[in-house]
């Protein structure tokens, strides 16, 4: 018998000689050898070996950089996989391949600490991949960062970014030689001879690229700049101007675009505009703390019929009574915007009676904010009027105007007529005391006819949700929703 | 209280129609800020009823009024942020209307001020000239002192304007970085406002939220409550059923025991009788078995005797089946051989048709081609006709030729008698008639043979008969005569070589006689000679 064995072991030795390579490698297939094992080692058992999936998988988060394998893989291994990959991976493989929300919220929280996931559409990618550009935007210096560091994220981004918040583009940095020069004549050679080398980022290149992108935030601006405050940091030069134009015009998907604080001057605003005229998809525009007077209101006043805007914003401007009068014009045959807000200009008795009157033919308007316009009782007159005769104004502000008592009487009139109206703001406008509470009482009845056209809505949702018969959980759901939608529509007075 | 009414009734219309649920209902009563307050409870049938109860629920209300409450605080939070954001716009306009007022009032001033200058300047440049036309020193020495004054006077004015910008931009500054401050408080304001409300809210959201779980557990341990006492009413509803029943069960159990009691004595008095018959019918049956057992011993040997010679039977059927079977074998076979036979039998005849179609078709060439020979030989044979007619016809000719010859001759040699020579018609006929006959025979297939015979027969019969029968009577008698004389002639002619050969042995015997008369000298006869001597 024993003969027998020797006779066995020598021919499985001369087998193992035969093909060395094999044998060494998988030990486990010759069961002679694991029965040794066993009989040497009592605590031995297969649940000790790492089963060969798991070794490759681990082999394929530890090459990931060089052969990044993920789609093949089945479900459950691609999760495992996930959570072992590392959030520093290069992003031109990542980017396009992995879509795991699990993975990029890793790498959101590695790089900004946690973070409201909401303001992205609830999506890590989008999250990161609009924070990343958005940073190298913001760190991007003219003339010293090459433009291929942008470009080349664009391949890997454009499927992701929507928006945009620029909030800060950096200057070039000059010499010191120049620097001095710009110190002996900050404001006077603004826009001379320096203008051509403090020009900012340029959008033209990057913008016709993402073709997902609908939001645009800029200020061209320095943020955080402390003691080292210059004017030139806070330039926004032509052909900056020029170029942001261009590449506004080139990015057809746009819908939202706001620049503020950006000293955007009249010939600016101009340029910007004539360049938005057309635009296909903008539907939101916002000039917010700029430098736009009369003429850029104009150009904006014929933006208006132009377009598909829905909601504008200037507010902080030095629009005065002739550019408030082209936009009144404008507003008269405007079917789209929904929303004007044009607080903190100088509109004054001329522009506010211009919109006004605007407002007895405009059908679309529903919010209207004129706060702070140095309007006086004229303007109080003909709001009084629209509030009698338009039907479609939800919302109106007039909050920091000097209407005075008799105003407010004419306006309170006006509001007695008036059944459409949810919210009107006229804080510090010098109105009698008994004049607010009336008020108060007008507005509020306006309310409750809202309420009762939410009531015919709401019968209609809950014989929806009456078929369903979770009627108990439904009580208490809608009775916190309702709050919220009471919150809406109630009105400070 | 018109709003409630009006929202009764609108409850009213929805009650009928079933369709709401009632914290729809609460909000709306709340918005109209009625303390009014609806109750909802599920009908029988399963849609929703609503009962409007005037602050008669406790919770209902509190409800309603936290509610309320809610609303007012979200508002008067909501004003004290935007309180702020207001005010600094205010502030904002006030300071941007200072500003340009303070702008307008310091440009106005820089004007005074500049036209003042520019009137001292001009008093100096005059002054100036009035300088270069004074020619004494000292008139000079007043001039420019003068001069000096005004310069100075223009100066300090200048310096006093320029303190005054300085004075007006440092308050400014101050003023501005006041107004950094105020805005930095405010936004720290508006941040801790928003915070208090955030926390407020919440708050009482989470006090509305314990609230309406009361609310509802209420609700709950009510239905609880009153679902539990349906059940114990229910419970003793069944526990006295069931002691009813069991009452009943009881009673029932004895009447059946009695029952069974007589049930059994008529089953034993039954038993009995039916034992008896049992008995009496085992007795007969048992009789009848041993008659069976006999009856089955002789069937038993019957058939074993049937089952002998059943078997003979068999033996011989498997002997004559053995047979039968071999015989079917070889009818099989001889079956096979005769089918291959047939089949040959088949091939070999379709062979021979086929060769007797061949022959045929051989035949029926050779039989044309016989036709073909017969025309042919017709033909020749007319010919050869013909010629062996003339032939014929030319020989008879001369034999009649002949024949009359010999007549003549024999009438005038023998008979001396003159020859006439009879008529001969035949020899002047057309010597080609028989021509056409042959030609016609060759044509007509020998259609008028038998007269052409007829007349063929006459004419040789004709020419056989050309010597009568008188002449050979004549002839006959002649030959008979010449007979006659031929035997005497022949007789005589033989008595001449009877003659002629006596007189030859007589010589002959004379030499013998010679020849012994000499022989008798030496001795004895020659036997050879005496032999041919006989």
């Amino acid at each position: 018998m024993s003969e027998f064995a020797d006779r066995l072991e020598e021919s499985s030795e001369a087998q193992v000689e035969m093909c060395p390579p094999v044998a060494k490698l998988e030990p486990a297939v010759d069961p002679r050898r694991m029965r040794r094992i066993i009989a040497e080692d009592t605590q031995w058992s297969l649940a000790l070996v790492p089963l060969l999936r798991d070794l490759c998988l681990q082999s394929i988060v530890k090459n990931f950089e060089e052969k990044p394998i993920l789609n093949e893989l089945l479900p459950h291994h691609k999760t495992v996989v996930l959570e072992k990959l590392s959030p520093n991976l290069p992003l031109h493989i990542t980017a396009n391949l992995i879509t795991d929300e699990n993975y990029w919220k890793r790498c959101c929280i590695q790089r900004w600490g946690l973070s409201d996931v909401s303001t992205y559409g609830y999506s890590w990618k989008r999250m990161f991949f609009e924070r990343h550009l958005q940073k190298v935007i913001e760190l991007f210096i003219p003339d010293v960062t090459d433009p291929q560091s942008v470009l080349e994220l664009v391949p890997l981004c454009k499927n992701y970014v929507q928006k945009l918040d620029i909030t800060q583009l950096l200057p070039p940095v000059k010499d010191p030689q120049k620097l001095e020069e710009a110190d002996g004549s900050d404001s006077v050679s603004e826009v001379g001879f320096d203008g051509p080398s403090i020009d900012h980022f340029d959008f033209g290149i990057l913008l016709n690229k993402l073709t997902k992108l609908e939001e645009l935030h800029v200020v061209y601006g320095v943020k955080g700049c402390g003691m080292n405050f210059e004017w030139n940091l806070f330039e926004f030069t032509h052909r900056d101007c020029q170029a942001l134009a261009e590449a506004l015009k080139s990015c057809k998907s746009l819908k939202v675009f706001r620049i503020h604080q950006s000293k955007v001057s009249d010939e600016k605003c101009r340029t910007l505009v004539s360049k938005l005229l057309d635009h296909p998809s903008l539907r939101h525009l916002s000039f917010s703390h700029n430098m736009i007077g009369d003429r850029g209101a104009r150009a904006i006043g014929k933006l208006l019929n132009n377009s598909k805007l829905e909601k504008l914003n200037v507010c902080d401007n030095k629009i005065r009574g002739p550019g408030a009068r082209a936009i009144a014009h404008a507003l008269c045959s405007n079917t789209t915007l929904i929303s004007l807000n044009l607080r903190l200009n100088q509109l004054g008795d001329e522009g506010g009676q211009a919109i006004a009157e605007a407002l007895l033919y405009n059908e679309t308007l529903e919010s209207l904010h004129l706060g702070a316009n140095e309007m006086t009782e004229p303007t109080a007159t003909a709001l009084s009027q629209v509030l009698v005769q338009n039907k479609t104004l939800k919302n109106i502000n007039v909050s920091c105007n000097r209407l005075g008592v008799d105003g407010g009487k004419v306006f309170e009139e006006g509001m007695s007529h008036n059944r459409t109206l949810l919210e009107c703001d006229i804080r510090l406008t010098e109105l009698l005391e008994n004049a607010i509470s009336t008020h108060e009482a007008q507005v509020r009845r306006s309310r409750e006819i809202c309420i009762k056209v939410s009531w015919r809505k709401c019968l209609s949702q809950c014989n929806n949700y009456r078929e369903t018969g979770d009627l108990h959980q439904y009580c208490v759901m809608r009775v916190s929703t309702s709050l919220l939608s009471l919150n809406r529509t109630y009105t400070v007075v | 209280m018109s709003q409630a009414v009006e929202y009764i009734e609108s409850m009213k219309q929805v009650e009928s129609s079933k369709e709401v649920g009632y914290a729809l209902l609460i909000y709306q009563l709340l918005c109209a800020c009625v303390p009014l307050v609806v109750q909802m409870q599920m009908c029988v049938n399963g849609g929703l009823r609503f009962v409007l109860c005037c602050e008669h629920d406790a919770h209902f209300v509190k409800l309603a009024v936290l509610l309320q409450r809610m609303t007012k605080l979200r508002k008067d939070g909501t004003e004290l942020v935007t309180n702020i954001q207001v005010a600094a716009d205010f502030r904002e306009t006030q300071r941007r209307a200072q500003q340009k007022e303070a702008t307008r009032h310091r440009l106005e001033k820089l004007e005074i001020q500049a036209n003042g200058s520019l009137e001292k300047f001009e008093e100096i440049s005059k002054g100036w000239d009035t300088a270069m036309q004074k020619n004494f020193t000292r008139e000079l020495q007043e001039a420019l002192d003068s001069q000096q004054q005004l310069c100075t006077l223009l100066l300090e004015d200048k310096d006093k304007l320029i303190n005054d910008l300085q004075q007006e931009l440092k308050t400014n500054y101050d003023q501005y970085k006041k107004d950094l401050k105020k805005q930095a408080q405010d936004v720290e304001l508006l941040v801790e406002k928003m915070d208090e409300q955030i926390k407020n809210l919440s708050k009482s959201y989470r006090k509305e939220l314990d609230l309406i779980e009361t609310v509802f557990d209420q609700d709950r341990n009510a239905l609880l409550s009153s679902n539990r006492k349906k059940w114990e009413q229910m419970a003793k509803e069944r526990y006295d059923k069931e002691l009813q029943y069991l009452l009943q069960r009881m009673k029932k159990v004895e009447e059946y025991e009695v029952l069974l009691q007589q049930l059994r004595i008529e089953d034993a008095e039954e038993y009995n009788k039916i034992k008896i018959k049992l008995d009496t019918d085992v007795q007969i049956l048992k009789q009848e078995l041993k008659q069976l057992k006999v009856t089955l011993q002789q069937n038993q040997e019957k058939l074993e005797y049937n089952f002998q010679v059943l078997k003979k039977r068999e033996e011989e059927n498997t002997i004559t089946k053995c047979q039968q079977k071999r015989k079917i074998n070889r009818l099989q076979d001889i079956k096979n051989n005769l089918k291959i036979r047939c089949e040959k039998q088949g091939k070999q005849s379709r062979e021979e048709y086929k060769a007797l179609g061949d022959d045929y078709k051989r035949i029926m060439q050779e039989y044309e081609d016989m036709q073909k020979k017969m025309r042919h030989f017709v033909t020749t044979d007319a010919r050869t006709f013909k010629d062996i007619w003339l032939m014929n016809e030319s020989e008879v000719k001369e034999l009649v030729e002949r024949a009359l010859q010999t007549d003549r001759l024999v009438h005038e040699q023998q008979l001396a008698m003159p020859w006439v020579q009879p008529p001969l018609p035949f020899l002047e006929g057309d010597p080609t008639r028989f021509h056409g006959y042959s030609q016609r025979a060759s044509r007509k297939k020998l259609l008028k043979s038998t007269r052409d015979d007829a007349e063929a027969a006459a004419y040789w019969e004709a020419m056989a008969n050309i010597i009568p029968e008188s002449k050979l009577q004549i002839w006959s008698a002649l030959e008979m005569a010449l007979e006659k004389y031929y035997i005497a002639l022949n007789d005589r002619s033989k008595l001449l070589v009877e003659t002629q050969s006596l007189q030859k042995q007589n010589m002959e015997l004379k030499i013998l006689l010679q020849q012994c008369i000499s022989s008798k000298v030496r001795g004895r006869p020659s036997p050879t000679v005496g032999v041919n001597a006989v």
